[in-house]
């Protein structure tokens, strides 16, 4: 019925999905405009444009500090989530176990749990470990976080492998271990591919949980967004915004090119 | 480098095997002892156990009793990978990302043989199949006769003791299905190789093997060369199921005739008179108006209840005086002064009294 | 002659067993913990006593300041669950029928794009668009429909809206796998039965879609019950909002243990109300199925 909208039907349909799409994007269009003002104000649309904020933000010390800590905490969130939710998708996939059911249900529940009760959970309990206010704190964090996304996108890819396929590897002589390194997991590539992408974009956008464990030497840059966003009026934080988005942007329509991740999300 | 591509054939034996417990045991089988470079054919419909006796040899599923040893080599309790039998699947289960020398070569490279060996082993094994020249495509850009091919090279490629095959030819169309037939019996006639091949269809097992077992229920019912299952089934089932159009079951009267539902039908037995016997005929084996002259007619009289033609033959469905219902199959003679009877028509239903099979077991 | 058996494979399942070591010590020893936090005591400092008491959840559920904002909380989030679902399905649709790739990608691209920015500037944008300077406002204004600018930032709408763009694409993801599974020649039969657009969608699209709808509300409500970072930018902390509340209490009261039960209130709430969502697909799953 999308396809030809020929009926008043397709056409209100056509509309509905255009002006809701407006509602998607138009906020985020907005950020970037915002970003390019020439003034402090954030009025809309903006008196004038420049790239002033954006000297502002590259040349500034504290952005600089944020970026290098959000990179490094993506750059340990996504093997470490790829390599639990390889696991975790493949094993729920393949394994015949008893509780199955009740195993997945658990592995993907942290997306169910209120945001709320994430934080200050991983508050109290990472206070214990002294994990407040580190790096190994919100790497953790950021990698609970993600997983559910991971594991959703392998258990997707892997739910259609055939596994006639693994045991034409193991007939001809390949032990376990090699026909799931030669064989699984050439197969499972879309899947871990997008739960690295899920990974690094969920932890360099995480502010929920994050709030709560980081502290002054560990304000990752969403973080920094959320304060400039609550007390500096001026359009820093929307430049950073729009470099937050370029870099999704960038890494989706790269993997989407590469890999069509959007068929196995 | 001159090198003969047959192997030593291995023999299969398959004692005592039973795959799952209790009411659960989804195949239950004695023995089956399959020759050294035979071409067995693993026969039956749908769920009564043919693949699961594969996936017992190959090792993908676990037997809850019971052997099966290969060239005198217990495997029952070898993983998969340790038991050296080449397996083709209905789907080719190819390695998506893998060319073609690479799924051929696979075997061989997790068998460790140097570079020279497999390019060489992969080239002669494309050259069997006849895919030289796709050495470099990927599976997905092959047709499916030709993804069939490289299945069958990837699992000859490791030279295995038996190759297992997994209904390989039921996802072609028809024609191709006819023409790798051929190929297949001839690739293993030129090797050697002891071939176990599964499948429904009973043209393809009649058709390629040197002996068909047939499987029902997870039990074997008959085995023996493609002539002995057709023209000798042992059971009802399998009577039915190689396509005995006419089952009927009667008492014995004397050494030449048996009684159905009150009809004296001609059949030769030595059975005892007053035994109850199971009598397949085939619909192609029934004549219908016999010319007088060619002899005294034995038979009985009936009439056509319908009747169907599907080109090169009519069918009839009979019915004889006292009842009993019969299908016949004649070929239809255009160009002759002969004309199918029409429905209603009296004929007469005669055979050649040695023609009908008494089989050997009386199914409940 | 039977050769020794090596040590068979256990089996895939095991692979499992490193993501679920973590997710228990991640996931579950924190909220068993968060547990035991709502049942202790504490003194007029908010420091943590010895022993165990149920007075937290009883402040919790009596406590006007508590008591309301969970009503509130629920209302909230029905609000935007509905929302979510109406907004959901003609995307939904979209995406999975067309047969035009590149506006499948394209409307899936949108709808997943707030999942891949930062919850922070998506609430960021809306506080721009919603601002008293902001696009909305200047339209209001050079229309003249209104002469003051309107408190969009801290009206319930305003909160409402915001998050409803946040939680969106969890809808959508849901009902995706529904209708990617809705067979097309059920839809062509009931065209040949003589089923226009309209009955088609009620009684046949509809009906076979509730298992997405359900999914997806259960996924949307209960993240909705704790959602407290874009109502914090949009409409400031002091919303009566069950996640602001326990924000509020951890950050500046530093009372943990209330803050602990006043968030296993709203869990329970939304497991309830996952309950009841999966008891109503369940019903009409039998009146659907037999």
């Amino acid at each position: 019925m999308a396809d030809r909208p020929r009926t008043p039907g397709a056409w209100a349909l056509f509309a509905a999905v255009a002006l809701i799409l407006l509602f998607l994007v138009g906020p985020l269009v907005v950020v970037v405009v915002s970003s390019f003002s020439a003034t402090s104000s954030l009025a809309f649309p903006p008196e004038g444009y420049s790239l002033r904020w954006y000297e502002q933000v590259l040349t500034s010390r504290e952005w600089r500090v944020s970026f290098s800590l959000s990179f490094l905490l993506a750059a340990l969130a996504v093997p470490t989530v790829a390599v639990l939710s390889l696991l975790g998708g493949y094993g729920l996939v393949r394994g015949a176990f008893r509780g199955h059911g009740a195993i997945q249900a658990f592995l993907l529940s942290p997306l169910m749990v209120p945001e709320i009760m994430l934080g200050i959970g991983l508050l109290t309990y990472l206070q214990s470990w002294g994990l407040i206010n580190t790096i190994t704190g919100l790497w953790l964090a950021h990698s609970l976080v993600a997983l559910p996304f991971g594991l959703r996108a392998v258990i997707n890819v892997a739910t259609s492998l055939d596994p006639r396929v693994e045991a034409s590897a193991a007939s001809l002589g390949a032990g376990p271990v090699r026909v799931f390194l030669t064989v699984t997991v050439p197969q499972l590539l879309p899947g871990l591919v997008s739960a690295g992408v899920f990974a690094a974009v969920i932890s360099l956008g995480e502010v929920a949980v994050s709030t709560f464990i980081a502290g002054a030497n560990t304000t990752t840059v969403p973080l920094r967004v959320l304060s400039a966003a609550q007390f500096e009026l001026d359009p820093t934080a929307a430049v950073v915004s729009t470099l937050l988005m370029m870099i999704s942007a960038v890494v989706i329509l790269v993997l989407e090119r590469l890999l069509r991740v959007s068929d196995h999300l | 480098m001159e090198r003969d591509i047959r192997l030593m054939p291995s023999d299969v034996t398959i004692r005592n095997l039973g795959v799952g417990y209790g009411e659960h045991e989804v195949l239950s089988l004695d023995e089956l002892t399959v020759d050294p470079g035979e071409f067995l054919s693993i026969l039956g419909p749908s769920g009564c156990g043919k693949t699961t006796l594969l996936n017992a040899i190959g090792g993908f599923v676990q037997p809850s009793r019971g052997t099966i040893t290969v060239g005198g080599r217990d495997i029952t309790a070898l993983p998969s990978h340790r038991r050296g039998l080449g397996v083709v699947f209905q789907n080719y289960a190819l390695f998506p990302h893998l060319s073609v020398a690479g799924n051929v070569g696979y075997g061989l490279r997790v068998r460790g043989d140097d570079r020279a060996r497999r390019e060489s082993r992969v080239a002669e094994m494309l050259e069997l199949v006849g895919l030289s020249a796709y050495a470099d495509r990927r599976p997905n850009q092959l047709s499916g006769g030709q993804q069939q091919r490289v299945a069958l090279a990837r699992g000859l490629a490791i030279s295995p003791d038996v190759l297992l095959l997994d209904e390989p030819l039921s996802n072609l169309d028809a024609q191709l299905r006819r023409q790798m037939r051929v190929e297949l019996r001839e690739i293993q006639e030129a090797l050697g190789t002891t071939m176990i091949f599964v499948t429904h269809d009973q043209d393809e097992a009649l058709s390629m093997s040197d002996r068909v077992a047939l499987f029902h229920d997870g039990r074997q019912e008959q085995i023996g060369t493609p002539e002995e299952i057709y023209r000798r089934p042992r059971t009802r089932f399998v009577a039915d199921f190689m396509g005995a159009a006419n089952l009927l079951r009667g008492t014995v009267v004397d050494d030449s005739l048996i009684d159905v539902e009150g009809e004296h039908l001609p059949v030769r037995t030595a059975r005892r008179p007053g035994t109850t016997v199971d009598v397949a005929l085939r619909r192609e084996q029934i004549i219908l108006d016999a010319d007088p002259a060619a002899g005294p007619p034995v038979g009985v009289r009936g009439t056509v209840h319908m009747r169907s033609f599907s080109g090169s033959h009519w069918e009839f469905v009979l019915t004889t005086t006292k009842g009993v219902r019969l299908t016949a199959e004649v070929p239809d003679r255009p160009g002759s002064d002969w004309s199918a009877p029409e429905v209603g028509r009296e004929v007469g239903i005669s055979w050649r009294q040695d023609v009908p099979h008494v089989l050997e077991a009386v199914s409940p | 002659m039977r050769t020794a058996a090596p040590p068979r494979w256990p089996g895939p399942g095991i692979l499992v067993i490193p993501p679920l070591v973590f997710v228990v010590i991640m996931f579950a020893v924190p909220l068993v913990q968060l547990a035991q936090l709502s049942l202790r005591p504490s003194d007029a400092f908010n420091r943590l006593l010895d022993g165990f008491t149920t007075e937290n959840f009883r402040r919790v559920l009596s406590e006007p300041y508590f008591a309301d904002s969970i009503s509130y909380t629920v209302v909230n989030s029905a609000v935007v669950t509905l929302a979510c679902a109406v907004i959901a399905f003609p995307l939904s649709w979209v995406i999975t029928r067309t047969s035009r790739r590149w506006l499948k990608v394209l409307v899936f691209m949108v709808v997943i794009s707030p999942m891949l920015t930062s919850v922070v500037v998506r609430s960021y944008g809306w506080r721009i668009v919603l601002s008293s300077e902001g696009p909305v406002n200047s339209a209001l204004l050079g229309l003249g429909l209104v002469e003051q600018p309107l408190a969009l930032l801290t009206s319930r709408a305003g909160s409402v809206i915001s998050i409803v763009h946040v939680l969106l694409p969890f809808f959508v993801l849901m009902l995706n796998s529904t209708l990617k599974a809705l067979d097309e020649s059920v839809l062509r039969a009931a065209q040949a039965l003589g089923a226009g657009p309209i009955r088609r969608l009620m009684q046949v699209i509809l009906p076979l879609s509730v298992p997405g709808f359900v999914g997806g509300a259960i996924v949307v409500f209960s993240l909705s019950m704790g959602i407290y970072v874009t109502p914090l930018l949009i409409g400031g902390v002091n919303q009566p909002l069950g996640g602001l509340r326990v924000y509020t209490q951890v950050m500046t009261s530093f009372d943990y243990p209330t803050a602990a039960a006043l968030s296993f209130v709203l869990l329970a709430i939304s497991l309830i109300v996952a309950g009841l969502l999966s008891a109503v697909q369940l019903v009409g799953g039998k009146r659907i199925h037999g």
